[in-house]
């Protein structure tokens, strides 16, 4: 049961990337740092890595769910809860007690974990171009929910399994939410959210090769 | 700044053209039927208006402004029960913002709910509702969903004996909790239930409705429509001629005069987005309305479909 309608989902999303931007062009100057410190993993990388998660869901607990979606969703008290004790805990692992190791490797959890990433950086501007969900009314990389989901499940299919255990699960099932949402409201994402969860879930489930 | 060219303005000129016919068509239509509350006689409009996702469009200035229209044509139609929520989001600052831009707010019956499982904070929900809608005493307050029911119950008595609000009720929708809904008809001193009817959703015939009308309840009608599964499923085949016999013009008309034709039913509370259905759920309340004989069957149609 989804409280608004399609239409006010698309409008709420225009006005909140009105209103941050132009972070967005920060958001992606974060991300081009998240993808360097994967690829060219050195001292702190597994620390910036996190910094950048960690903000990231702080903000958009915040400012996508607590301030801009509680107005007309009930629930999204209760996400912005979600999203920024997953940021703090992000936060704690990786930037506080630098305990998070994300590294490419040339394995099918790592192409996978790529290729996440990638879909968080271009799926919503690609689908944009074919369909409703055109800018402003499309997921902004970084500061919006299922963008972000994207990017972490990618971010953490290349860290060890205990770290994508822990680290992974409010990903995948905000995934698993955001494609049953985006069915409800007849949206474009539908198909790519439930793959993505699939893929990612199975990945971390299946135990690394020693 | 906006540049208005010889086709905007013709455009515009057919655009207020088709409002004022819309408008006129429904403030010329025949009145709408009403039904008494049973514990005061006080006659309402079989047809009220809820207020669930339509209502609950955030701060977008035009959304909001389509629909203050769809309020105005609400009451053009000749409705007056407003149904909404604390549950549904920005609903009820919308509608706030709505009554205070049609031509005359004083035809309103407002109905609202307490939604919340600590009996204080219910208070200063209900507080914040009046502030919201622009009211100084509702109508109708309801518990939504027997939640807390026996805090809320409580206040809301107190707040009746004060005079703070005409009427209370408590409701319940898509079938839960109706044997404790049940306990509450028979034997709490309330006004109105509300629950979920509809062709396709009749179990409330069963002990509910029969139950209302002996202990003298006004009966509110949510999901009349089933959440539009009964279009999903009927509305692709061809309005039956023994539509015309009850008044009904589309299949809107037959599944709420359906409804509202109960007798134990006071009136029901479809929700729409869109004039144009607003119109047509306004017809459902004129025109002749089916009888017992009459009802079995268009059942017995729907069934065989």
């Amino acid at each position: 049961m989804i409280p608004f309608s399609r239409e006010v989902f698309l409008s709420t999303l225009g006005q909140y990337n009105s209103f941050i931007w132009p972070a967005q062009f920060a958001a992606y100057g974060l991300g081009l740092l998240l993808v360097i410190a994967i690829l060219r993993p050195g001292p702190g990388a597994g620390r910036t890595v996190a910094t950048v998660l960690a903000v990231f869901w702080i903000w958009t607990g915040l400012g996508f769910h607590w301030l801009l979606y509680a107005p007309i969703n009930f629930a999204a008290p209760a996400f912005a809860a979600l999203f920024v004790a997953e940021g703090c805990l992000i936060a704690f692992s990786g930037a506080l007690r630098n305990q998070l190791e994300f590294c490419f490797q040339r394995s099918l959890r790592g192409w996978c974990g790529l290729a996440l990433i990638a879909a968080s950086l271009f799926l919503y501007p690609a689908l944009g171009l074919f369909t409703h969900m055109a800018w402003p009314s499309s997921p902004a990389f970084g500061l919006s929910p299922a963008p972000l989901a994207l990017l972490t499940l990618g971010a953490f299919l290349l860290a060890p399994r205990r770290a994508a255990l822990l680290h992974g699960f409010v990903p995948i099932m905000w995934l698993g939410a955001a494609a049953v949402a985006s069915w409800l409201l007849t949206l474009p994402d539908t198909l790519p959210l439930i793959a993505a969860a699939v893929i990612g879930g199975a990945m971390i489930a299946v135990p690394q090769k020693p | 700044m906006h540049t208005l060219n010889r086709r905007k303005f013709l455009a515009s000129l057919a655009a207020v053209g088709a409002a004022a016919r819309m408008h006129g068509a429904l403030a010329a239509s025949p009145a709408m039927h009403t039904k008494p509350i049973p514990g005061s006689g006080e006659k309402l409009p079989i047809i009220g208006m809820g207020s669930f996702v339509t209502f609950n469009v955030g701060a977008d200035k035009a959304l909001r402004d389509a629909r203050a229209s769809v309020l105005q044509a609400f009451f053009d139609g000749g409705g007056r029960l407003v149904d909404s929520s604390p549950m549904y989001g920005s609903s009820e600052d919308v509608l706030g913002y709505s009554l205070g831009r049609v031509s005359d707010r004083s035809r309103l019956f407002s109905a609202t709910k307490v939604w919340t499982s600590m009996q204080s904070r219910g208070v200063r929900q209900m507080q914040k509702s009046e502030a919201l809608w622009g009211e100084k005493r509702f109508d109708l307050f309801q518990i939504h969903n027997l939640l807390n029911w026996e805090g809320h119950l409580e206040t809301l008595l107190d707040w009746k004996a004060k005079g703070r609000v005409r009427y209370i009720g408590i409701t319940t929708s898509h079938g839960r909790r109706h044997e404790d809904l049940e306990e509450i008809m028979a034997t709490k001193p309330i006004d109105f239930v509300q629950f979920t009817y509809n062709m396709i959703d009749r179990k409330v015939e069963q002990r509910l409705l029969p139950l209302a009308a002996e202990k003298g309840l006004a009966v509110i009608i949510n999901r009349p429509f089933q959440r539009g599964d009964l279009f999903s499923a009927y509305a692709s085949s061809p309005l039956p001629d023994w539509a015309k016999e009850i008044g009904a013009a589309n299949w809107a008309q037959v599944f709420l005069k359906f409804v509202v034709s109960h007798p134990a039913v006071t009136l029901a509370i479809p929700a729409t987005s869109q004039l144009v259905h607003m119109a047509e759920n306004m017809g459902a309340g004129q025109g002749p309305l089916p009888d017992a004989a009459f009802r079995r069957r268009m059942l017995a149609h729907v069934e065989s479909l």
